[in-house]
C-alpha cells in the first residue's frame, strides 16, 4: 500500500509541471459550450471549438480535449472572430513623414513599437489585428504593416502579421492639401493637385520601370552600353502597385474625390484598392462596389473638417446595401477598444441585420487586407483569432472576456492586472496624467496645422 | 435730348422695352406657371397627444406596463391606465417604451458647426477671467447638428464654453427652438477650471516642485479674483456706487448662490485640492470631468459633492491604470454615495450619451442607476427637476418613445417630443440616407 | 661622463648667443613659459603595474621612450637620459580610451540654401547626409577641456562628428597629448549614424531615415558598379562625382564600419534590422538599455559601446500621492526595479561574455567614476570594467597593436593612481599620454598631520617587520594609514586601514597587502597602555604574529 501511495505521489510529482506547462503561451486550447459566431456559416449554440498549435481544428459538440490542453467552459457565453480594424495607427512610434507629397518608400514595418498600452488595450476590446498604417499628411504614404496583437514581445518583428500582403496609405483632400500646399507650398493645394500628382507619380513609376527594364536586359545580354540608372525605392514602391502587388487604402472623405481616385487607378489597371474613412461613399456606393475592393468608414464620426460636414451616420448600410464591402474602423486608440458597440450602431442607422453588423468588424475588414484566407470568421483551417462575449456582442451590455491570437490566450478579464506596461524607462517620468477621449490619430505629427479643440 | 439713365444705368428708351418684357414675365410666373417645389419640410408641432399602452419609466415611481401618457400644453397631463382619447392625437405604444428626454450634462453643442474651421468655433473667448461670456445667447439654434442630436432621445443638453480659469457661463437648452430663449432650459451656471498640479502628458519635464509652484501660483491668482468679488459684492450690498464691472458682476452671483458654481477639474490629486479648496466657502458647487474621481471616491462623497463625469467612451488617464478605469468610474463613484450626472463633452455626437450611459451599466453601475444619471439626477443638479428627469404629471412633456431599450444600439428612437412639441424625425443624416440608399443613376 | 660635454657645449651655446641677442622664442627650441620637458624618456620606478586586467606586478620598472613604452621589469637599470617617477605608492594602468566622445567638435559650416530649395527634396547636406565630413576637420582643440578629460585618465579619443541629421561624418581618433604636437591617430575612423534628422526637410522621420538608408546602400553599390565599368568601357558615360556614394563605398566593401548611436532598444532593433538587409560591420554607440538583446547581438558579432551615463534616481519620489492607491507600492517597486536593472546592464554583458567598450556621451565628467563604481557595485567585475576602458576598445578600433595595454612597443598612454583603481580613495596622480607626462598630484595641498602616529614592530618568522601607523580623525570619524615593508623586495609600502576603531583602551583595523599573486587582508587588534600598544597581527589564511606599537609625541609647534 506504502508503495502504492508511493507511485502514485511520484506520478503526481512527474505530472505538475506539465499541468503547469499549459500556459497561456501553448496555442492548444479547447473552448466548450458557445454560442459560435461563425459569420460565414450562421450562428451555432452549444458548440466546442478546437484548437491545435494556433489553428482552429474542430467545430462540433462534445468534442474531446487531448490531455493537458487548457478548456475554456464558454457556456451561456458567446465565441465570435477576433476583432480587426482595417485602419489603426497603434503600436507605432512615428506616424507620418510628411516632408513629401509622395513617400512611398517609406514602411511603418520599420518603426513598430511593442510596448504600446493600447495593444492590450485593443485586446481587451477583443481586437485581434490591427492594419497600422501611415498617417495622412501625404497623398500618397508609406507602406502599412498588418499587426497581430501577440502583446507581450519586446521584438517587433513579432507583431508583424507575416502572412499578410503589403498594402500602402493614399490621402484625399484637406489633409494633404493642407500639410503641403498650405503648409509648405508645395503641389498639391488643392483637390486638382492631389489627382495631378498622383498621376505624376505613376507615370515616373512607369518611365522608371521601362528604363530598369532595359538596363535588366542589356545586362542580361551582357552588352551594356548606358550606365546603371539609379535605384529609387519610391517608384520602385509605385511600380509595385502599379503591378498589383500592394493594395491601396486610400484616406477619403468627398464623393467627388473618391469618384476621381476610382477613375485614376480604372486608367492604371489598378483594382486593388479600398477607400477608408469615405464619410461620403455612400454617394458614390455603386462605383465602389463595381470597382473596388470597398470601404472602410467610421460609425459615426462627422463635422470635425468641412469635408465630413455632409456625412451620414446610415454610411454604412448604405454601402453594405449596396454591395460594397464595407468594414468599420477607428483610427483612434480609444474607439479600437470598442469596435463591437462601433459595428452595432449600423443597427440603429440603417437597420442591419446582426450577421452583417458582425461581418464589418471580421470577415469584411480581413477581405480588405487581403488576409481572409487566414483570418476573419470562425472555420476549421483558420486562425484562432477569437473573441469571448459574456453578452451578444452588439448589446451595449457586452463585455469581452477572454481575447486569443494564434490561439493563445493574451487577455483574460478575470486574470487582469492593472498595470500592464511591458517596459518602465528609469529615464522617463513615471505614468504622467493624461486626458484623453481619443485623437483622430491620422493627422497625427502634424496636427498643429488644425485648430484644436477643447483647450482648457 | 439728354439720355436719361435708370437706376440700371442703361438708356431709358431701350430699358423701357426691356423692363416691359421683364414684367410681363414675372406675372405670368406668379399667377399661372407656379415653380415647382418638391418635398416638404415637417415641422415640430404641438397638439394633445395621448400615448396609449405604453411601456413608462418614470424614474421617480418605477416601471409602469401599459400605461397612457396624456401629453397636453406641452406638459404630462396625465399618467394612468385608460385615459379617454377625446379628441386627442392617438399614438399607439403597444409593445413600446416612453422615456424622459435624456439630459447631457457638458457639451459645447450649438457653440460650433466644423471643428477644424475656426470661424465656426464659438466657445471659447480670449482671456483668463470670462465668467460673463454667455453660451446661451452665442447657441445656434439652427445648428446641423441639433437635429442630428434629439433624434437619438437627447432632449436637453448643458452647453458650454471652455478655456481659461473662468470659460463663461454655461446653459441648459432644451434641443427645440428658433431663438436661443425659445430653447433655454431654465439654468445657468458658472464654469471654473481649477488649476492642475499633476504632471500632465509624457513631455511634461517640470519637477513635482514646480509643477506645484504653478499651480500655488494660478490658485492664487484665482483666488484673488474671488477676493475681488467679495470686495465687488459687498460694496454691492451697502449700496455704495461701482463702476461697470462685469467679470466681478457674474462672480458675485456665485458668492450669493444664486449661480451654481462648475468646477471642472480631473486628476485625483487636484480632485483632493479641489475638495479642500470648496471646504469653508459657502457656495453651490458641482464638479464636472472627475474623469479620476474613482480614485479619491470617498472623499468626494464625504463632501457631499455631486459630480458630473465623462465621457465613459474614453482611454484610462494613465498607463498603469486598468484598462476598464473610465468604464468603471461612474459606479465606483455612485457606491461611494456621490450623485453622478453623465456627459458626453461632445460637440457633433450628443447623440452618444445613451451609449455613454448603457457602458456604464454594464461596468457596475446598473440600468436603473444609469438611466437617472442622464435623467433624474442632472435635473437635481441644476435645479430643474420641477419640470424636467422623470415623467410624472406636472412636468414638461419632453420624452421619447422607443421600441426597446434606448441603451442598445439596434433600438429604435420612434418618436420624440420636446416641451409637447413632436419633433420631426428626421435630420440631414436621415435626408442623405433616404436619398441615397438606391441613387438611381449607377455606373 | 663622455657623453655630456658635447650635449652641454652646444646647449650652452645656444642659450649664450639668445641671451645676448636678448632675443628669446625665436629659436625653436626655446621656451620662456617652461612647458617643455627635458626629455622624452621616462623611468616609473618600483611601482604596481597592471598592464592588462587581472595581471597585477608589484615592484616593477616602467622604461618608455619616445611616447613609445620600451620595457616593463623588476630592478631594471635607469637609462640615464631618462627621468625618474617614484612610483612606489602608485598604481600603473593602460589609460583609458573613450569610444565616443562629442567634447570639441564643432558643427559643420553647411552649404546656402539653393533658390529653388525644396525641402521634400534638399540638397544632401542640408538634409543632414554628409558622411564625407571628418570630425578631424572640425575639431577645436581646447587645451583645457582635454586636461579635464585626461585628468579622469583618458587619453585616446575617438570624435563624433556634429550634425543633426542621420550621416554626420566620419569618426576620427585622437590623443589628448601634448597640445603643440597634432594628435590626429586616425582620420577617417567608421562611418557614424543616428536616428535623427534635421527637420523641416526630407527625411524628417524614422521612417523616411530607414527608407533613405536603402536607397543610399544600393546606390553606392551601382555607383562602384558604374565606376568599374566605367573602367573597362568608357561608352556608357562618366561617372558623376558623388561625394556621399564615395564616403560610403568602404562600408559596403566592409573594409569601415558603421557607428551606430543607439539610445534605445527600438533603435538598436533598427540598427539590427538594417545590417541584416545589408551586410556590413556594425557598432552600436551608446547602448544604455535592452538586456534581452544581448544574446542575438552576441551572435551577430555587434560590436558594442556602453554609454557611461545612468539614469538618476529621483524617480522613486516623483510619484503623485492621490497614487497612494492599493498598487502604490507596486508601481514605486517597477520603477525602482527599471532603475536597478539600467544600473547593471554592463554587468549583463560581461556575463555574456561581450567584449564591451564605453563612451563619455551622456556622462558629465563629474560622474564618471561614481557611475563605472554603481555598475561595479551592481555586478560589472573591477576586470571587466577596466578591459572596457583599455583593451576592449583597442580592439573595436583595430589598433590593440598601439594600445589598450601596458606592453612595450604600445604607445605610451598609462594612468598612475594614488590607490587600486575603484577603490574608495582612489585618485588619479598622473597620467603619461603620448609619452608626456601629466602630473596632476595635489602637492600644495599641505598634507594634514595625523593625530596619531604609531611605530610598530611585528614579530614574524622572517625577522621584525616595521613600519608606522598614522591615525587621522576628520568630522568624528577615523581613517588611517599603515607602511609596512614591502614583503616582496625594498622598501616601505603603505594602504588604508579599513574598518578602524579607536578607543581609549583598544586599536584595532585591518588593511590589505597586495603581491604579484594575491591580496592578503591583515587584521590588527590589541590594546592601548597608555602610550604603548599590545596586540596581534593576523594575516588571514597564514599565521598570526605578535605587534607592539609606540605612539610617536606630537610635534609640538615652535612659539
Amino acid at each position: 500500500m506504502k508503495m502504492k501511495k508511493l507511485l502514485l505521489a511520484g506520478l503526481l510529482i512527474w505530472l505538475a509541471p506539465q499541468v503547469n506547462a499549459q500556459d497561456k503561451n501553448s496555442g492548444d486550447v479547447l473552448i466548450k459550450n458557445a454560442t459560435v459566431i461563425t459569420i460565414t456559416n450562421g450562428t451555432l449554440e452549444n458548440t466546442d471549438v478546437m484548437v491545435r498549435k494556433g489553428i482552429i481544428t474542430e467545430i462540433g459538440t462534445d468534442l474531446k480535449a487531448p490531455k493537458n490542453t487548457h478548456t475554456v467552459d464558454a457556456s451561456d457565453k458567446f465565441l465570435m472572430p477576433g476583432i480587426i480594424d482595417a485602419h489603426s495607427h497603434l503600436a507605432l512610434e512615428v506616424i507620418n513623414e510628411s516632408s513629401s507629397p509622395i513617400t512611398a518608400e517609406v514602411k511603418m514595418g520599420d518603426v513598430i513599437d511593442p510596448f504600446d498600452i493600447s495593444i492590450y488595450r485593443a485586446l481587451a476590446g477583443g481586437v485581434t489585428i490591427s492594419h497600422a498604417m501611415h498617417g495622412s499628411a501625404n497623398v500618397i504614404g508609406g507602406q502599412n504593416v498588418t499587426l497581430k496583437h501577440r502583446y507581450g514581445t519586446r521584438d517587433p518583428k513579432k507583431l508583424i502579421m507575416e502572412e499578410a500582403p503589403r498594402t500602402i496609405k493614399f490621402a484625399l483632400g484637406e489633409n494633404p492639401t493642407r500639410v503641403h500646399g498650405r503648409g509648405k507650398n508645395l503641389q498639391p493645394r488643392s483637390r486638382m493637385g492631389v489627382e495631378a500628382v498622383i498621376r505624376n507619380g505613376f507615370e515616373e513609376a512607369l518611365q522608371y520601370k521601362a528604363v530598369w527594364e532595359k538596363w535588366n536586359k542589356e545586362k542580361q545580354n551582357k552588352e551594356v552600353n548606358s550606365p546603371p540608372p539609379t535605384y529609387n525605392s519610391r517608384l520602385q514602391t509605385l511600380v509595385d502597385i502599379l503591378d498589383g502587388k500592394i493594395i491601396i487604402h486610400c484616406h477619403s472623405y468627398r464623393a467627388d474625390e473618391i469618384y476621381m481616385l476610382i477613375q485614376v487607378c480604372r486608367s492604371f489597371g489598378i483594382d486593388k484598392i479600398v477607400f477608408t474613412h469615405a464619410n461620403e461613399g455612400f454617394k458614390v456606393a455603386p462605383e465602389l462596389a463595381k470597382y473596388t475592393m470597398g470601404a472602410s468608414v467610421f460609425a459615426d464620426w462627422w463635422a470635425y473638417k468641412f469635408e465630413v460636414y455632409y456625412s451620414t451616420a446610415y454610411n454604412a448600410a448604405i454601402l453594405t446595401k449596396n454591395g460594397v464591402v464595407t468594414s468599420i474602423n477607428s483610427d483612434s486608440d480609444e474607439l479600437i477598444r470598442h469596435l463591437y458597440h462601433e459595428a452595432a450602431k449600423t443597427q440603429r442607422y440603417g437597420g442591419l441585420s446582426e450577421e452583417e453588423a458582425l461581418a464589418l468588424i471580421t470577415i469584411n475588414p480581413a477581405k480588405q487586407l487581403g488576409i481572409d484566407k487566414w483570418v476573419g470568421s470562425i472555420e476549421v483551417g483558420k486562425q484562432a483569432d477569437l473573441v469571448i462575449f459574456d453578452n451578444h456582442p452588439l448589446s451595449i451590455y457586452a463585455i469581452p472576456q477572454m481575447t486569443l491570437v494564434d490561439g493563445v490566450r493574451y487577455f483574460d478579464r478575470d486574470n487582469d492586472q492593472a498595470d500592464q506596461r511591458l517596459k518602465i524607462d528609469p529615464k522617463r517620468f513615471p505614468d504622467p496624467f493624461r486626458l484623453s477621449t481619443g485623437e483622430h490619430k491620422c493627422m497625427h505629427d502634424v496636427d498643429m496645422l488644425f485648430t484644436k479643440n477643447y483647450q482648457n | 435730348m439728354k439720355m436719361q439713365r435708370n437706376f440700371f444705368g442703361n438708356s431709358f428708351d431701350k430699358m423701357r422695352k426691356i423692363n416691359l418684357v421683364f414684367w410681363c414675365i414675372c406675372l405670368l410666373v406668379s399667377h399661372g406657371l407656379r415653380a415647382q417645389i418638391d418635398g416638404e419640410v415637417i415641422k415640430p408641432y404641438k397638439a394633445n397627444f395621448l400615448l396609449t399602452n405604453a411601456k413608462i419609466f418614470t424614474v421617480t415611481n418605477g416601471i409602469l406596463e401599459d400605461t397612457d401618457l396624456l401629453i397636453e400644453e406641452g406638459l404630462i397631463k396625465s399618467i394612468g391606465k385608460d385615459i379617454s382619447h377625446e379628441n386627442h392625437t392617438v399614438i399607439d405604444c403597444s409593445g413600446k417604451s416612453v422615456y424622459p428626454g435624456f439630459i447631457d450634462s457638458g457639451t459645447s453643442l450649438g457653440l460650433v458647426e466644423v471643428n477644424s474651421i475656426a470661424e465656426t468655433q464659438d466657445y471659447m473667448e480670449l482671456g483668463k477671467l470670462t465668467p460673463q461670456m454667455e453660451a446661451l445667447t452665442a447657441v445656434n439654434p439652427n445648428s446641423v447638428a441639433i437635429p442630428v442630436t434629439r433624434v437619438s432621445g437627447v432632449t436637453t443638453v448643458l452647453t458650454q464654453p471652455r478655456g481659461g480659469y473662468f470659460p463663461g457661463t454655461a446653459a441648459l437648452i432644451n434641443l427645440n427652438g428658433y431663438t436661443p430663449d425659445q430653447m433655454y432650459g431654465g439654468f445657468k451656471g458658472v464654469i471654473m477650471n481649477f488649476p492642475s498640479g499633476v504632471r500632465s502628458g509624457r513631455y511634461d519635464n517640470r519637477s513635482l516642485d514646480d509643477i506645484q509652484k504653478a499651480k500655488t501660483k494660478a490658485l492664487d491668482e484665482i483666488d484673488a479674483l474671488w477676493d475681488k468679488a467679495a470686495t465687488y459684492l459687498s460694496i454691492k450690498n451697502k449700496g455704495g456706487e461701482i463702476d461697470y464691472y462685469p467679470e466681478m458682476e457674474q462672480l458675485s452671483r456665485v458668492l450669493t448662490t444664486e449661480l451654481l458654481l462648475l468646477i471642472e477639474v480631473n486628476a485625483a490629486k487636484d480632485i483632493v485640492s479641489a475638495l479642500e479648496w470648496i471646504e469653508g466657502r459657502d457656495l453651490r458647487v458641482v464638479l464636472t470631468g472627475v474623469a479620476e474621481g474613482w480614485k479619491v471616491a470617498d472623499k468626494i462623497a464625504e463632501a457631499g459633492v455631486s459630480v458630473i463625469t465623462g465621457p465613459v467612451l474614453a482611454l484610462p488617464t494613465r498607463d498603469a491604470d486598468n484598462y476598464d478605469a473610465p468604464y468603471n468610474n461612474p459606479a465606483l463613484l455612485h457606491e461611494a454615495g456621490v450623485k453622478v450626472a453623465l456627459r458626453t463633452n461632445d460637440t457633433e455626437n450628443v447623440r452618444n450619451l445613451p451609449f455613454n450611459a448603457g457602458f456604464a451599466a454594464a461596468y457596475g453601475l446598473g440600468s436603473a442607476d444609469a438611466l437617472k444619471a442622464i435623467t433624474l439626477n442632472p435635473a437635481e443638479i441644476f435645479g430643474v427637476d420641477d419640470q424636467l428627469g422623470s415623467l410624472e404629471e406636472g412636468k414638461n412633456a419632453t420624452l421619447f418613445i422607443a421600441d426597446g431599450d434606448p441603451f442598445e444600439p439596434k433600438t429604435q428612437i420612434q418618436q420624440v417630443f420636446i416641451d409637447g412639441y413632436r419633433i420631426p424625425m428626421t435630420n440631414r443624416h436621415i435626408r442623405l440616407y433616404q436619398e441615397f440608399l438606391d441613387r438611381e443613376m449607377k455606373p | 661622463m663622455k657623453s655630456k660635454q658635447p650635449f652641454i657645449l652646444p646647449f650652452f651655446t645656444i642659450f649664450l648667443v639668445s641671451s645676448l641677442l636678448g632675443i628669446t622664442g625665436v629659436w625653436a627650441q626655446s621656451d620662456n613659459n617652461g612647458d617643455r620637458r627635458v626629455t622624452a624618456n621616462y623611468f616609473i620606478s618600483n611601482t604596481t603595474v597592471i598592464p592588462e586586467p587581472g595581471k597585477i606586478l608589484s615592484n616593477y620598472d616602467v622604461i618608455f621612450k619616445n611616447g613609445t613604452i620600451s620595457e616593463i621589469g623588476k630592478k631594471l637599470s635607469i637609462p640615464i637620459d631618462a627621468k625618474e617617477i617614484k612610483g612606489d605608492s602608485l598604481f600603473v594602468y593602460p589609460a583609458f580610451i573613450d569610444m565616443g566622445s562629442k567634447y570639441g567638435v564643432s558643427s559643420p559650416d553647411l552649404p546656402e540654401k539653393p533658390k529653388d530649395f525644396d525641402p521634400s527634396n534638399p540638397p544632401s547636406e542640408l538634409a543632414g547626409i554628409h558622411p564625407h565630413y571628418s570630425a578631424a576637420n572640425h575639431y577645436q582643440l581646447n587645451a583645457s577641456m582635454e586636461d579635464e578629460w585626461r585628468k579622469l585618465g583618458f587619453t585616446v579619443a575617438q570624435k563624433i562628428p556634429e550634425g543633426n541629421g542621420m550621416l554626420p561624418g566620419t569618426v576620427a581618433l585622437l590623443i589628448y597629448g601634448h597640445p603643440g604636437n597634432s594628435n590626429l591617430l586616425l582620420e577617417k575612423g567608421p562611418l557614424f549614424f543616428r536616428f535623427n534628422t534635421v527637420g523641416g526637410v526630407y527625411p524628417n522621420t524614422k521612417l523616411a531615415i530607414m527608407a533613405k538608408w536603402r536607397d543610399l546602400f544600393q546606390n553606392t553599390l551601382l555607383y562602384r558598379e558604374h565606376q568599374v565599368s566605367y573602367a573597362d568601357n568608357k561608352s556608357i558615360g562618366r561617372v558623376a562625382i558623388d561625394p556621399v556614394l564615395d564616403a560610403l563605398i568602404p562600408l559596403t566593401e566592409n573594409k569601415m564600419s558603421l557607428l551606430v548611436e543607439s539610445k534605445s532598444e527600438l533603435e538598436i532593433r533598427s540598427a539590427l534590422k538594417m545590417q541584416e538587409e545589408n551586410n556590413f560591420n556594425l557598432i552600436l554607440l551608446g547602448v544604455n538599455e535592452g538586456t534581452e538583446l544581448i544574446p542575438t547581438l552576441k551572435s551577430k558579432g555587434v560590436g558594442i559601446v556602453l554609454s557611461l551615463g545612468l539614469p538618476e534616481d529621483k524617480f522613486s519620489d516623483s510619484l503623485d500621492e492621490s497614487e497612494q492607491g492599493a498598487d502604490y507600492d507596486e508601481r514605486l517597486e517597477r520603477i525602482r526595479k527599471a532603475y536597478n536593472e539600467s544600473l547593471r546592464l554592463a554587468s549583463h554583458y560581461e556575463e555574456a561574455g561581450i567584449p564591451f567598450a564605453f563612451t563619455s556621451m551622456d556622462v558629465e565628467k563629474e560622474d564618471f567614476f561614481d557611475n563605472l563604481k554603481l555598475m561595479i557595485e551592481n555586478g560589472l567585475s573591477k576586470g571587466a570594467a577596466l578591459a572596457a576602458l583599455t583593451t576592449h576598445p583597442a580592439r573595436l578600433l583595430e589598433m590593440e597593436e598601439v594600445m589598450g595595454s601596458i606592453t612595450p612597443g604600445k604607445m605610451a598612454n598609462m594612468v598612475l593612481m594614488t590607490d587600486s583603481l575603484f577603490s574608495e580613495n582612489a585618485k588619479v596622480a598622473m597620467v603619461i599620454s603620448d609619452g608626456y607626462l601629466f602630473d596632476y598630484t595635489e602637492k600644495n595641498k599641505k598634507e594634514k598631520e595625523a593625530d596619531q602616529v604609531w611605530a610598530y614592530a611585528a614579530k614574524t618568522p622572517v625577522g621584525q617587520s616595521k613600519g608606522t601607523w598614522e591615525f587621522t580623525k576628520k568630522d568624528d570619524k577615523w581613517s588611517g594609514k599603515v607602511s609596512y615593508d614591502n614583503p616582496q623586495g625594498k622598501g616601505t609600502k603603505t594602504a588604508q586601514t579599513k574598518n578602524l576603531r579607536i578607543t581609549d583602551e583598544s586599536i584595532s583595523f585591518s588593511f590589505e597587502v597586495i603581491t604579484d599573486d594575491t591580496t592578503m587582508e591583515v587584521i590588527v587588534d590589541g590594546k592601548i597602555n597608555e602610550n604603548k600598544f599590545e596586540g596581534n597581527m593576523d594575516i588571514k589564511g597564514y599565521n598570526q604574529f605578535t605587534v607592539q606599537a609606540i605612539k610617536k609625541d606630537k610635534p609640538t609647534k615652535k612659539p
